[in-house]
């Protein structure tokens, strides 16, 4: 039975579909699930109606999302911590997901799971995990299923893996990884898996040190895709 | 003679077989012993000689001449998640037979050869790594002759799964995928036999039995008829090429198998590139060839549903396309260009730039 463990938590529940969360301490279980549209959850400093992004801090914890409904939105900015296993799943249109962690490089964000399941059109999502390779083992998982969906990612990881399907058309992806590799076995993997038109992706890999690996598996049509693999970063368009 | 005893930190397991002449390195060489404590970070060596470990776990490890094992870490705890084993296989040919392994969690086993990673689910198997860091590895069966569990054999270009009994791979460097598993035709006496440590107190026995036996035949003859009494049979080496006495351990088998395996790969590989050109040369691509093209930098095949194309310079891309669908592949490093056209199209676009600085 998953023990619901938090130090400091306070849930409020305000205007429609409104959730605020602050959360520190360790080992944390989090389980929020929303049905119907316009559902946001962000800070406990935000007010009705104009969100700022969640604090969710500590090792251990798991967080699970379920936003199914139009109009979603999850903001989380400064988790930290090692151990961190997160389920998101949005289903429905235009939901907009910003997820960061460590992004000040200062705290730690190892051994992470992360797995993101958006299913519907004019989706938007950006990831922003560590600084200065901060992030080690890092695992994310990630289903787009849908049309019109923009995400951007951002990791800086000394090992890290990634598998990505897009499935539909017109779905625009901004991936950036780097990292400092303290030796060989440390690499960096994206597998992307592609299906639909008119997709515009762009992936730089940017591993001083380190392999960097790309797999792309595509099915797409009158999509325009952009590799670069560029330890230094001089490389920055195709 | 005056033992050397190390100093002592937590013992993590000890040599409970030997043979021969070994070395521990630890804050210093130390010549192995019987009970000889293991601790983290030894560097457990065998010239001439073999090695058992037993850890405390009831693992056991056995080593055959010119292997190196060293142990990264091994923590045993009440709570699996916090039980680690991680140990490199550098060099040599071992036996690996997992004890309570089930009482660490699997991600916290490695054991790691030059070029491969292996994932344990309570098994019993052997490792072989020659000198330029090859690695066999074959899963054992237990004592039921079925499969005594599940390995994971990765690469950076993937993995695969051993859980049939002599069931094996071979991982050649890091960078490429491991080959596809095959059974091999063996049996536990020749893997037994290969790696045995200390000689079994059964063939002690069967030797003892024999000569009973012989000695009640013996009894029927009319001694004072001949006079065979004289004769010293303790002295006499009536043994010396009994069946028992086959040095199997002067085969070099698991390291003959890597040759083996690797030629059956060739031979599979010689097949499936007839085939591949055939179907290659239906395709509608140009600006690349079949195979590894040295201009480009680029592997390609694939047929009609999918295409494959490999680029692996400083970092690797890989794109499995439809081959059914109009691709524009612009590939630039250093200044060069690359462009590879595939059904005569540029549907869709892609780039790849490739550069080191």
């Amino acid at each position: 039975m998953r023990a619901l463990i938090a130090l400091f938590l306070s849930i409020g529940l305000y205007a429609d579909n409104e959730i605020y969360v602050d959360q520190t301490g360790d080992n944390a279980a989090i389980d929020i699930e929303q049905l119907g549209s316009t559902n946001l959850i962000g800070d406990t400093d935000a007010t009705a109606g104009s969100m700022t992004a969640a604090v969710l801090n500590g090792s251990g914890m798991t967080l699970d999302i379920n936003q199914i409904g139009s109009s979603n939105k999850f903001l989380t900015d400064g988790i930290f911590g090692t151990n961190f296993t997160g389920f998101f799943e949005f289903d429905g249109d235009s939901n907009e997901f910003e997820f960061s962690m460590d992004t000040t490089g200062l705290n730690t964000a190892d051994s992470n799971d992360i797995n993101i399941d958006i299913t519907g059109s004019l989706n938007m999502a950006d990831i922003d995990i560590a600084e200065v390779s901060g992030a080690s083992y890092l695992d994310i998982d990630w289903i787009i299923d849908g049309d019109s969906n923009d995400a951007t990612v951002d990791i800086d990881a000394d090992y890290a893996t990634m598998t990505m399907d897009i499935l539909g058309d017109t779905n625009t992806l901004t991936f950036i990884q780097s990292g400092y590799g303290n030796s060989s076995s440390d690499a960096k993997y994206f597998n992307l898996n592609l299906d639909g038109s008119n997709n515009t992706m762009t992936v730089k890999q940017q591993s001083t040190l380190a392999s960097d690996w790309l797999t792309i598996s595509s099915d797409a049509s009158n999509s325009n895709i952009c590799i670069i693999q560029n330890d230094g970063g001089t490389a920055t368009s195709c | 003679m005056m033992v050397v005893l190390p100093l002592h930190a937590d013992s993590i397991g000890d040599i409970t077989e030997l043979r021969g002449v070994g070395q521990v390195l630890r804050d210093k060489p130390y010549d192995t012993s019987l009970d000889f404590d293991i601790e983290q970070n030894d560097d457990v060596r065998t010239a001439n000689g073999r090695v058992g470990i037993t850890f405390l776990d009831d693992s056991v490890v056995r080593l055959t001449e010119h292997s190196k094992l060293v142990i990264d870490e091994v923590i045993f705890d009440p709570n699996p998640s916090k039980s680690k084993m991680k140990m490199k296989f550098a060099s040599g040919t071992a036996r690996f037979i997992t004890g309570k392994i089930g009482a660490i969690n699997k991600e916290n086993i490695s054991i790691s050869t030059p070029t491969s990673k292996i994932g344990i689910r309570g098994t019993d198997f052997t490792v072989t790594v020659d000198e330029l860091g090859r690695s066999l590895v074959i899963l054992l069966p237990d004592e039921f002759g079925v499969s005594s569990g599940e390995i994971t054999v990765q690469t950076a270009m993937g993995s695969v799964v051993l859980n049939q009994p002599y069931e094996s791979t071979v991982t050649s460097v890091w960078e490429t995928s491991p080959t596809k598993p095959v059974i091999l035709d063996l049996n536990l006496n020749i893997i037994d036999n290969m790696l045995i440590v200390s000689p079994p107190k059964e063939d002690k026995i069967s030797l003892e039995e024999q000569t009973t036996n012989n000695a009640g035949g013996i009894l029927d003859v009319d001694y004072l008829e001949f006079e065979e009494l004289d004769v010293d049979y303790l002295a006499e080496d009536n043994l010396a090429f009994n069946e028992l006495d086959i040095d199997y351990l002067d085969v070099n088998f698991l390291e003959d198998l890597l040759e083996v395996i690797e030629e059956i790969d060739a031979l599979e590989i010689r097949e499936r590139r007839t085939v591949g050109e055939q179907l290659f040369s239906e395709l509608d691509i140009k600006g690349t060839n079949y195979g590894t093209d040295t201009s480009t930098q680029i592997t390609t095949f694939g047929d009609a549903e999918k295409i494959t194309l490999i680029r692996s310079v400083t970092h690797s891309v890989q794109l499995d396309l439809n081959g059914e669908t109009g691709y524009n592949i612009i590939i630039e490093q250093d200044g060069k260009a690359y462009n590879i056209i595939l059904n005569s199209s540029s549907n869709s676009v892609i780039t790849i730039k490739q550069s080191s600085g």
